[in-house]
């Protein structure tokens, strides 16, 4: 068992429990204060159940992050919480926790309703209450668009405890009254700000229409404009506010831009690609065809690449996220279709090869890296037509973007364990484990409940292993061999299933 | 910034009124949206208009000529040779709006253009089907030709046509949109160019294939333009073409914009005033975001003014730029969405693979 005991609330043979908990490898990779700068509280102290304790450590959670700490206790008090907090510092279980804690399992209902805006994220999300919930016996199902309307209804014929999906799907399954929300007293919005967008908005005051009265409404984000304030006072009673930004962005996160004329964009990439350590990185566009258009050159280059984009068949868009979280693949290209939520801890470069309009768009974006209070590197290829955009968003923002420099600190983003010595890391680990072959990508973490920070990650396998995304290596492996290293000791983590 | 290194260039200009300038490209304002020639000399109409609307070419040089950029239909780099290329990559003066040459606007030519009505306003969709402009025919006609009434005076082809040409980047424009529009196009025109020079180095006659605008044909040139240099990407000194600082104080603030600048630039100002995010006056914040900002995925370059109107439609924009990156426009109809669907980075092949891992993961890890 991993975590040392603590003398916290559990009686003392309560201890046991936690012998048989297998939580993956330690992370030890630094954090910023954005996750450790906590009161002290355990979980322990939450009055939590132990089943769902349980879950928590073996997910390899020690102890709360700091929103953790916060919603957790409120939510548990079933009042209406409005919680702000950066971009991967532990909202998905600040939220999952306090819902599946109030799950009568006994109770063949669906007693949580978790929201979200895009569909990996609605499977991201499920599976970190499936790993939460594991030793609960609770059901979760995802449901999303781009599915069979069919499975669903015939899941729903089953006993349902936690629904986690996008508004669409899920309004059309109350509205056909297979979903039964009549005795759901959690609703959970998840990058709230986005789901009352014009486009969801409505979707989402239909939908608390077939909830009870009674209903917790809880809203989480790490950007709140006012279009959320009307929400607010429309449909909920008192919210506790939870803010835990002073500043918006990460501190973790180190942000340059380069500046290029659009034609230089592919081989400053290229550039990038030879000069990072990158473990694993998403790359931005801002069109699905420029998604397409770029993982092309990038395969071209010799790198490998998986893209995703809102027009490629769900099943596809499925496989990508899936394979790319257990480190099939270095890069991934991508619209702003992942620009939220999505957890993947191997991450620690995030490139925008076409820089966002809007500020918004780029704190989330950026927030790819840096998962956990962990270091990232942030790069924006600006262009002359870009330069007002960059002022805004640094203005909007508070933050400053610099020129990138000739040569960048690895220290800034490459985890201190690893940089040059992580073949010798690897090596050793490999032996002590399966040894894949080293030259994937990252093998990193399969942390599949994001909110869990130190977790996974290292993994085994190779801690996190850095290989350098050079070309050399990359190029070498680019091509579409890396799968099966990754999948030996890919999985090794939490399962995801989705 | 690429228009920057042509300055000092012979450019061909047409307006929107079809009358062709020729002229030294003394600068461009983004901010007020206008590109200065010097030593200018009208061609007239030339041949882009039916007879009746011609307008005959002016002998004397203007010495300076200030166009809205919005009203400029065509753009393009005059002479075959490129004699001055390199004139300077003047890296400094970029982000500073490009003032200095204003001043003294003598604005000849403007005078003569009083009417220009519902210019601004005028979509440039145009822009696009210009044929790839066959200036080098009236190349080296300089002006030899009678002189006459000036560029725009004549009444038809001013009123009519979508706009007149429009040295003077007075304030007359309620379209400050699509002149921001419009000046990106410009701008993205004149970085095409070079381009197409470049290619023209070797390749001799060809210089204006690479033009943007209606060119298809500049995608071959593009495309080949683009393959990936064996050297690495110098960030160093390309970053020095960029001063982020000239951006801050008030890209507007450069006197000679007093009397000229769009409005749309100054209320960009002002809200940029007060810190879009203070948790300690609000839980809300007021960040540019998808649904607030300008256009769905955002407005152009300038946040919140740029809507790009009526402009040209985005997709062809964006074809346009996705040859400028890569050397193809991309799109439904080549390759269509989806089309590279498991293509990339073989995930294809991961077959059988994942399936059972949830056991062998435990199994695996302890």
């Amino acid at each position: 068992m991993a975590q040392q005991p603590r003398p916290s609330s559990s009686t003392s043979h309560t201890e046991n429990w936690k012998t048989g908990l297998r939580p993956p490898p330690k992370d030890y990779r630094p954090q910023t204060e954005d996750v450790t700068a906590t009161k002290g509280v355990e979980f322990e102290d939450m009055f939590l159940r132990r089943e769902l304790l349980m879950g928590i450590f073996e997910a390899g959670f020690e102890r709360p992050s700091p929103i953790q700490e916060e919603a957790i206790p409120i939510a548990l008090t079933k009042r209406d919480v409005l919680a702000r907090a950066k971009n991967g510092t532990g909202k998905t279980a600040a939220f999952v926790i306090p819902s599946l804690q109030q799950v009568d399992v006994s109770k063949n209902k669906i007693q949580a309703l978790l929201l979200v805006p895009t569909r990996e994220l609605a499977l991201q999300t499920a599976q970190v209450c499936k790993t939460l919930g594991k030793h609960m016996g609770i059901q979760v199902m995802v449901t999303t668009g781009g599915t069979t309307l069919k499975d669903d209804i015939i899941r729903l014929s089953e006993a349902v405890h936690v629904l986690v999906g996008t508004p669409g799907r899920i309004l059309d399954l109350a509205g056909k009254g297979v979903a039964d929300l009549s005795e759901c007293p959690v609703f959970v919005m998840d990058e709230a700000d986005k789901l009352l967008s014009p486009e969801f908005a409505p979707v989402m005051e239909q939908l608390l229409s077939y909830l009870p009265k009674t209903r917790q409404v809880m809203l989480f984000s790490a950007t709140f404009p006012m279009i959320v304030k009307d929400f607010k006072e429309k449909h909920m009673k008192s919210p506790y506010e939870i803010n835990l930004m002073e500043e918006l962005t990460l501190r973790g996160v180190t942000q340059y831009y380069a500046y290029v004329e659009e034609r230089q964009k592919v081989h400053c990439l290229n550039t990038l690609f030879s000069k990072l350590q990158i473990n694993q990185s998403i790359i931005f566009c801002n069109s699905t065809n420029r998604v397409e258009l770029l993982a092309k050159k990038v395969t071209e280059l010799g790198y490998s690449c998986f893209y995703s984009h809102a027009k490629m068949l769900q099943s596809h868009r499925n496989r990508v996220f899936h394979d790319f979280r257990n480190g099939v693949c270095r890069n991934l290209v991508c619209s702003d279709l992942l620009t939220r939520g999505i957890d993947i801890q191997a991450v620690n470069v995030v490139i925008n090869f076409d820089f966002p309009k809007n500020a918004e768009t780029y704190l989330h974006r950026i927030g790819r890296s840096g998962r956990f209070g962990h270091l990232g590197l942030a790069i924006n290829l600006v262009t002359y037509e870009d330069r007002f955009n960059l002022y805004k968003i640094e203005q909007e923002l508070g933050t400053e973007i610099q020129p990138i420099p000739q040569q960048i600190d690895k220290g800034l983003y490459v985890a201190p364990t690893g940089p040059t010595e992580d073949n010798t890391e690897q090596q050793q680990k490999g032996k002590a484990v399966a040894q894949q072959p080293q030259p994937q990508p990252q093998p990193a973490q399969r942390q599949a409940h994001q909110p869990v920070p130190q977790v996974q990650t290292r993994q085994q396998a190779s801690p996190q292993v850095m290989y350098q995304s050079g070309p050399p290596q990359q190029r070498v492996n680019g091509g579409p061999v890396p799968q099966q290293q990754p999948y030996p000791n890919g999985y090794r983590g939490v399962p995801v299933a989705r | 910034m690429a228009a920057l290194s042509f300055i000092g260039k012979p450019i061909s200009l047409i307006s929107h009124s079809d009358v062709r300038y020729r002229g030294i490209l003394a600068g461009i304002d983004p901010v007020a949206s206008t590109i200065q020639l010097s030593n200018v000399y009208s061609m007239g109409t030339e041949s882009r208009r039916p007879p009746q609307e011609y307008i005959p070419p002016v002998q004397e040089p203007y010495t300076y000529i200030i166009f809205r950029a919005s009203e400029v239909k065509d753009l393009a780099v005059d002479e075959p040779a490129n004699q001055r290329r390199n004139v300077h990559d003047d890296p400094a003066v970029i982000g500073a709006s490009a003032p200095q040459v204003a001043p003294n606007y003598p604005l000849y030519g403007s005078p003569s253009y009083p009417q220009q009505a519902p210019a601004g306003v005028s979509p440039q969709p145009g822009q696009a089907q210009v044929p790839p402009r066959q200036q080098q025919q009236f190349a080296n006609r300089q002006q030899g030709q009678p002189s006459g009434s000036q560029p725009g005076q004549t009444p038809n082809g001013q009123t009519q046509a979508n706009g007149a040409a429009p040295p003077r980047p007075a304030a007359r424009n309620p379209s400050v949109n699509s002149a921001t529009a419009s000046m990106e196009t410009i701008e993205r025109a004149i970085g095409d160019l070079r381009v197409s020079n470049v290619t023209t180095n070797g390749a001799t006659q060809q210089q204006r294939g690479g033009r943007r605008g209606g060119g298809r044909q500049g995608a071959d040139h593009k495309a080949s333009d683009l393959r990936v240099p064996a050297t690495d990407f110098d960030f160093e000194s390309s970053n020095a073409r960029f001063d982020k600082a000239a951006l801050a104080p008030s890209p507007r603030g450069t006197p000679k914009n007093d009397s000229e600048s769009p409005e749309g630039e100054e209320k960009e100002e002002e809200k940029e005033k007060e810190p879009a995010y203070n948790p300690k006056k609000s839980f809300f914040d007021s960040l540019s975001s998808g649904s607030n900002g300008p256009g769905p995925s955002g407005g152009e370059g300038r946040g919140r003014g740029g809507r790009r109107g009526g402009g040209r439609n985005r997709r062809e924009e964006e074809r346009e730029r996705n040859v400028a990156t890569f050397g193809e426009p991309g799109g439904v109809g080549l390759m269509g969405p989806g089309a590279y669907v498991g293509g990339w980075g073989g995930y294809g092949r991961r077959g059988g693979g994942g399936r059972g891992r949830r056991g062998g993961a435990i199994g695996a890890r302890s």
